[in-house]
């Protein structure tokens, strides 16, 4: 019972840095309909600037901010650089963005080499502690109240900002926002920028977590944010919420007994709700 | 009477199709103009290359004698055009008072932006019952006062209005013609209306397009004696004809 129990906590935990990956996915589908692979790179720039920061500085907090500047530094010159010149081009943005992932996953070779790098956790996060049969690691309490943190910020923006609203009525009819007088472009590049420092966040946190870096992070982080996504439903944040905490919990399970069964099980989790719910848990177009 | 906008020999193209080739007329300040024609003649066409959603081959629209050349929509919407486009003109995923608010400007004029929506309650009763409502649950009459007082609360210096009556009934019709009234003298509005009997009501200014370019204009109550031109290009039948009435 308790390994039960520890399984589906470390679930949640994954399940929480999941979501960082998967609600900037969504978001940016929802708002541009853009389908982002490039999303990965950002969580692995974060992750490697988060160890960077780290080892450098040996300040945490440095290391997060780090990692989510990166990638929304990142965010921004793709959205700008290259996003924008093909916005009504859909073949065009895939190879673009695969473009993005493969170049710039290549391009952090070159300083970082091929081979893992260390993450430690700092020492203010390090404790765990033995309750019963259950262990409770402080590190994975953390990772999970950042992402509750980050999904109540990202409500409190979408319903209590003009921001929010904006990009909610963007989502429905990007035109009509431009006939409101709001320059729905900008709110492209910040909505770009958002994401992409939420997979910088992710990737910051991610290194600690699993206790190092490597350059095929982002590429496997990105198959599991898609999963999420299309199992949340395209453009939802709740969806992106419960897709991620039902990965998260199947993959630690299926791990946990047939390790080598993990991927699959997150891709029959997808499959079953789809034949289910074709749209996905919570459908298409809802922002929140 | 000074012309608050110009729109000077537009021509627009979309893909290979010229679908405007010569748009001239003028909407004089404080007055209710209304662009007529049968089905294709390049009205809602001429609103969307006014508003910069396409780019004239040709031409040129002058607010207030400023060119609006290459100047993007939103920036047009703010010098003061405010524009309510024919179909999907309200977001029907947000609240009446979210849409409303979304054309208001930001929290610096808070004040102001109250006043604006105490005025909208007031001039629009039927919304003031749905406010928190999603727009989408109202009805196709109330969802053309709602797309009609977003902008309105924006206060635009000229409103162009992309045919509101269609799909209306005739009760909702009447309400719609009774708002644009209440307006008619207050606002510039530029009133693109198949239905001749609403445009003949509200319009002081008639503008004629056929085939993509503009063939007459002038005063609404010439054309209400012009029954050649309304016979030619609008298609309207001259009943004592029909009827054999000598």
């Amino acid at each position: 019972m308790s390994v039960v129990v520890t399984l589906i906590f470390n679930g949640l935990a994954n399940g929480a840095l999941y979501f960082l990956m998967s609600a900037g996915l969504t978001l940016i589908f929802g708002l541009l309909r853009v389908i982002n692979f490039a999303h990965g790179v950002f969580y692995l720039w974060g992750a490697y600037a988060g160890v960077f920061l780290y080892n450098e500085f040996h300040n945490f907090l440095l290391a997060i901010l780090g990692g989510v500047i990166t990638g929304a530094a990142l965010g921004l010159l793709t959205e700008r650089g290259l996003m924008a010149k093909v916005y009504q081009d859909p073949t065009r943005q895939l190879l673009l963005t695969m473009g993005v992932l493969l170049v710039l996953t290549e391009l952090l070779k070159i300083p970082f080499g091929r081979d893992p790098a260390g993450a430690t956790i700092p020492s203010m996060l390090a404790k765990s502690w033995l309750l019963g049969h259950f262990v409770l690691v402080e590190y994975q309490v953390f990772t999970l109240g950042m992402g509750i943190l980050v999904y109540v910020g990202l409500l409190l923006l979408l319903h209590r900002t003009r921001l929010g609203l904006v990009i909610r009525a963007g989502v429905a009819n990007p035109d009509l926002v431009l006939a409101r007088g709001v320059p729905i472009r900008r709110i492209f590049t910040a909505m770009f920028m958002l994401g992409a420092g939420l997979a910088g966040l992710a990737g910051a946190l991610a290194g600690p977590y699993y206790g190092s870096v490597t350059p095929d992070m982002g590429m496997n982080m990105q198959l599991n944010a898609f999963i999420i996504v299309v199992l949340g439903g395209l453009g939802s944040l709740n969806g992106s919420v419960l897709g991620s905490l039902l990965i998260g919990v199947a993959t630690a399970v299926v791990g946990y007994y047939a390790p080598s069964l993990a991927v699959l099980a997150a891709v029959l989790v997808m499959a079953m709700v789809l034949v289910v719910r074709p749209a996905g848990l919570f459908g298409e177009k809802e922002v929140a | 009477m000074e012309n608050l906008l110009e729109v000077d020999s537009l021509a627009t193209d979309i893909g290979q199709f010229h679908i405007l080739t010569g748009v001239s007329f003028t909407v004089p300040e404080q007055q209710i103009t209304v662009l007529l024609g049968r089905n294709g003649a390049g009205k809602t066409t001429t609103l969307r290359t006014m508003m910069g959603y396409l780019p004239p081959r040709s031409g040129q629209v002058r607010l207030r004698g400023e060119s609006l050349q290459s100047v993007p929509t939103w920036q047009i919407v703010r010098k003061g055009v405010g524009y309510v486009p024919e179909d999907a003109n309200i977001f029907a995923n947000l609240s009446v008072a979210e849409n409303l608010s979304l054309s208001l400007p930001g929290r610096h004029h808070r004040n102001s932006s109250n006043l604006a929506l105490t005025q909208v309650q007031e001039q629009f009763p039927d919304l003031r019952e749905h406010w928190q409502k999603p727009a989408g649950v109202l009805s196709g009459g109330q969802r053309q006062m709602l797309a009609i007082a977003c902008v309105l609360v924006g206060g635009p210096a000229v409103m162009l209005i992309d045919e509101p009556s269609k799909g209306l009934s005739p009760l909702f019709v009447e309400r719609l013609g009774d708002v644009l009234l209440t307006l008619q003298g207050s606002t510039t509005i530029l009133l693109v209306e198949q239905n001749f009997y609403l445009a003949s009501r509200v319009g002081q200014q008639y503008v004629l397009m056929d085939d993509g370019k503009t063939v007459a204009a002038g005063p609404m109550h010439e054309l209400l004696a012009a029954l050649d031109l309304q016979q030619r290009y609008l298609g309207i039948r001259i009943l004592s004809e029909e009827m054999n009435i000598p």
